[in-house]
């Protein structure tokens, strides 16, 4: 079946790299029939699948409470996903992503039960300051004449392509099957796992079962029947904050006081919990990081690091996407994994600590400003893929048989009330080295989850 | 090599008295909530897993037609008369007095412990599919290898030791771990293991004997065998596709849709620990062939995790420590009792990721199932379906206990190995492997 690009939002095929600057602007509506007229307004401005814009792109998105005002008067024949209905902050949700303790919705910026309520976030990219800000000033006073108030304006920093710590991010996503980039990137047949069925990421289409994901159907005031899910999707918006100067310490502590690492170099110890060097090569690929080799280029571990003896079992990105390497079976992996796919587009905030990419040593400067990453992934079921993730995948202290670690940077034990320090292992040869004092560098201070309509749905929502 | 310890399974169902119910609801969450502190279960020898709960009854048209029933069940070591041994312990004993007294047939004129045994032995029902993730270890052995396994990383985080033979360094982790744990050297047991394909094989055999003596017989009565079979495949299809019209009245997710409540009475007792548990019950589509194919079914399943799925994976599956399917109720309902790895989502995907097919055989003679072709196809594979399904028929377990419950069935046959290995005089090949498992 062939997408719809005309109806589908850009931001679900595109990060929109080359529109460097960027703001999400949570929002708040009362009167119902003025934020339609608003919404409304903007449908016409928001960027499609199709376009590739060089300036200016908008997108707009809701909360579960934006959705369950707009839809507040109609019936509804099948709802949203449970996840999406029940919002990132319900306390079962909290548990198993590990928001908890430190990570607590209650202390969240925004998003959280103590923050005035978001219900619904414009998103604007822009190619400078100028047009960012124009644009911006704009939305504003159209929400000003609709009732339409502004919650939060999140701004995004200036890191380039790399995280806080220094890692290069972003590197790779899944394909989506059946968009020119997928035919353009795939260079061989041995890339096809990266190929994901349209279904996982757009409602409306077939996901990895073949299945049409479920759906949210609507009966409107002329009785007709609208699936409000198709070319939508659901978008999961968490902020995450950094701490690099931990993170960096921390390395140098634990090379002070653990034998087991005395003889590594600062950044080797860093990126054995990524999974890459800095300049983002992968472990497994190469334990050289001036060696030749495509940050981009795909990997796998069943053949060549089983063991981990290059990239460790519990690094993060070999958490957050195992491949082919869990237990025996690579092939059944990798069918296994695919099923669990998200399309990133975070973005960072904050000011970035590496004047010199080059080295490591931090500048001693503004050490109490918040920094990190405005972690955002699209997937068309929350449950099986980004909750799948970060609960199975980044907070299991026994994923893939290891025996007390969870995710170096992301992960929370979330079994325990409480964040207590962490184990790290890395398999090694003669045998493994771990370490037992892990704080926590990134925890999570803000939230929710979105649901991205389609075009044709969004004009829907918006009808009196 | 030694003789695997056998694992059992035990269900024992008796009808609730209903003056009764309140009591026994109280007690199971009293049992619970010490359950979570010190249990007073682990006073119970050579138990793996254990948990009461309440079936509820089936109301049809305003009448009981099965009553509120209490569940027993664990998976223990040994025979089911150590185990009667070991529950009559006396700190012990009075807990099943009381909870069972709350049934009908308890009989509270004799001695407590007697009362306890014929209790059980009357109400113990045949499990009809059960599959063990690790029957090589008695409970008290997987305790013992979680010891051994700290032990020895505790040494090795005080003792850098990259710079001697591993061999050496092998033999000062023996001594250490002689001199700390009171532990006797655990040598490796042998299991069967013998291939799907051949099982299958096997299976079939019957069928084709069947056929050739038919054939040699009269060449009639062969062609009667063939479109008695035939007709029996257009029976289950007529089935399928009657069962999808009442199960699915508009095809449609949103009937399979479980109310938050439920749903969240069922999570607030999981993730409590790395081991996780599920219970779940269903009816059994109505009819004498549905009860023949179920039976078939279970029978095969039975077969597979006796002879081939012995070494921790149930079809692929690495998280499973024991599951059992019992047909209940004199045959109306599908009793589902399964102690597992990680995450409920974790799980189900793993279900539908790994043994859709062998899943969907089994409960596609139950009502609501998803869809199916040809009993096998389908159903599970309908991956939010399923789940929804899964969750709709789920109940809550009042009271769960785990001897192991921080151990993963990938743990325990690590630790496995590891403590068999400690002890085996090793070349240089196999002492490099064996550091691996640390």
């Amino acid at each position: 079946m062939t997408l719809e690009l005309e109806d589908i939002q850009g931001f679900i095929v595109r990060s929109y790299n080359n529109l460097e600057k960027a703001c999400y602007v949570m929002i708040q509506f009362t009167n119902i029939s003025e934020a339609k007229l608003f919404f409304k307004q903007l449908t016409i401005e928001i960027t499609v699948a199709s376009s590739k814009p060089t300036e200016l792109a908008v997108q707009l998105a809701f909360t579960n409470l934006g959705i369950k005002k707009l839809t507040e008067d109609l019936d509804i024949k099948e709802p949203f996903s449970s996840e999406f209905s029940e919002g990132l902050c319900d306390e079962n949700r909290s548990r198993i992503l590990g928001d908890i303790d430190t990570n607590d919705p209650s202390d969240w910026n925004w998003g959280g039960p103590t923050k005035k309520l978001v219900d619904a976030v414009i998103m604007l990219f822009a190619s400078t300051d100028n047009v960012l800000e124009t644009k911006y000033q704009a939305l504003l006073q159209r929400m000003a004449a609709t009732g339409v108030t502004k919650v939060i304006r999140l701004d995004t920093g200036n890191t380039g392509t790399k995280e806080h710590f220094g890692f290069e991010d972003g590197l790779t996503n899944p394909l989506i099957k059946g968009m020119k980039s997928e035919r353009k990137n795939i260079a061989s047949t041995s890339d096809q796992h990266d190929v994901i069925m349209p279904g996982e990421f757009i409602l409306g289409y077939e996901n990895e079962y073949n299945k049409l994901p479920d759906s949210p159907r609507l009966l409107m005031k002329d009785s007709s029947e609208i699936d409000i899910g198709k070319n939508g999707t659901y978008m999961v918006f968490r902020e995450l904050q950094q701490d690099v100067h931990g993170f960096w310490n921390y390395m140098n502590e634990l090379k002070q006081t653990n034998v087991y690492f005395s003889n590594m170099s600062l950044e080797l110890m860093a990126s054995k919990m990524v999974g890459r060097w800095r300049n983002g090569k992968p472990l497994t690929k190469t334990l050289d990081p001036d060696a030749a080799i495509d940050p981009k280029a795909n990997f796998l571990y069943a053949q060549d690091d089983k063991d981990g003896f290059k990239c460790p079992i519990g690094a993060h990105i070999r958490r957050s996407n195992p491949r082919d390497s869990i237990d025996d079976d690579p092939a059944l992996s990798l069918e296994m994994t695919k099923k669990h796919m998200i399309l990133r587009r975070a973005r960072s905030f904050g000011e970035y600590l590496f004047v010199n990419a080059e080295s490591i040593d931090l500048p001693k400067v503004n050490n109490d400003s918040r920094r990190g990453l405005y972690f955002i992934c699209l997937n068309a079921q929350i449950n099986r893929q980004f909750e799948f993730i970060q609960n199975t995948w980044c907070n299991n202290k026994k994923f893939d048989g290891l025996e007390n670690d969870v995710d170096p940077l992301v992960g929370f034990p979330f079994l325990e009330s409480k964040y207590q320090l962490r184990t790290f292992t890395v398999q090694d040869k003669p045998y493994r080295k771990k370490t037992s004092s892990l704080p926590q560098f990134v925890k999570v201070k803000g939230g929710a989850y979105f649901f991205m309509p389609g075009i044709r749905a969004l004009i829907a929502l918006c009808q009196e | 090599m030694e003789k695997p310890i056998e694992q059992n399974g035990l269900v024992v169902i008796a009808a609730i008295l209903d003056i009764e119910y309140k009591r026994l609801e109280g007690l199971l969450e009293q049992l619970q909530n010490i359950t979570m502190i010190n249990s007073p279960l682990r006073l119970v020898k050579g138990v793996h897993f254990l948990r009461f709960l309440i079936l509820p009854g089936r109301e049809f048209s305003g009448k009981k037609t099965i009553p509120n029933q209490l569940l027993y069940s664990c998976s223990h070591d040994e025979s089911l008369e150590d185990h009667l041994l070991k529950i009559t312990y006396p700190p012990i004993l009075q807990w099943f007095v009381d909870i069972f007294s709350c049934c009908t047939d308890f009989d509270k004129t004799i001695g407590k412990k007697e009362a306890v045994r014929n209790f059980i032995m009357d109400h113990a029902k045949k499990t009809n599919a059960f599959y063990r993730g690790h029957q090589v270890q008695s409970a008290a052995s997987i305790i013992i290898g979680q010891k051994i396994y700290d032990c020895i990383q505790q040494y090795l985080n005080d003792n850098f030791s990259y710079d001697i033979d591993l061999l050496e360094l092998k033999d000062k982790i023996m001594t250490h771990v002689k001199n700390s744990i009171p532990c006797e050297e655990i040598v490796a047991v042998k299991l069967p293991q013998i291939n799907v394909q051949i099982i299958r094989i096997i299976l079939a055999l019957p069928f084709i004997v069947l056929l050739i003596v038919a054939g040699f017989i009269s060449w009639l009565l062969l062609i009667g065998i063939i479109l008695l079979l035939i007709g029996l495949v257009f029976r289950l299809r007529y089935l399928e596709i009657h069962d999808q019209d009442q199960s699915f009245p508009a095809a449609s997710a949103f009937v399979h849709q479980v109310s938050r409540t439920h749903v969240e009475q069922l999570a607030v007792q999981e993730d409590l620990f790395p081991q996780n548990q599920l219970s779940h019950l269903v009816e059994i589509s109505p009819g004498s062939f549905r009860a023949f194919l179920l039976n078939s079914v279970l029978f095969y399943v039975q077969t597979l995790a006796k002879y081939s799925y012995t070494m921790g994976y149930l079809g692929g599956i690495s998280s499973i420590h024991f599951a059992g399917w019992t047909i209940i109720d004199r045959g109306n309902r599908l009793l589902f009792l399964s102690n597992f790895d990680g995450s409920w989502e974790n799980y189900l995907s793993d279900f539908v990721d790994r043994a859709a097919t062998g899943l969907t055989a089994v409960w596609s003679n139950t009502v609501n199932f998803p869809p199916t072709r040809f009993l096998a196809i389908d159903g599970a594979n309908d991956e939010e379906k399923f789940k929804k399904w899964v969750r709709k028929y789920q109940i809550k377990t009042q009271v769960w206990y785990s001897a192991h419950e921080q151990q993963t069935v990938k743990n325990i046959w690590r630790n496995y190995h590891i403590a068999v290995g400690l002890f085996q005089k090793m070349d240089e090949k196999a002492v490099a492997n064996w550091f691996k498992l640390l």
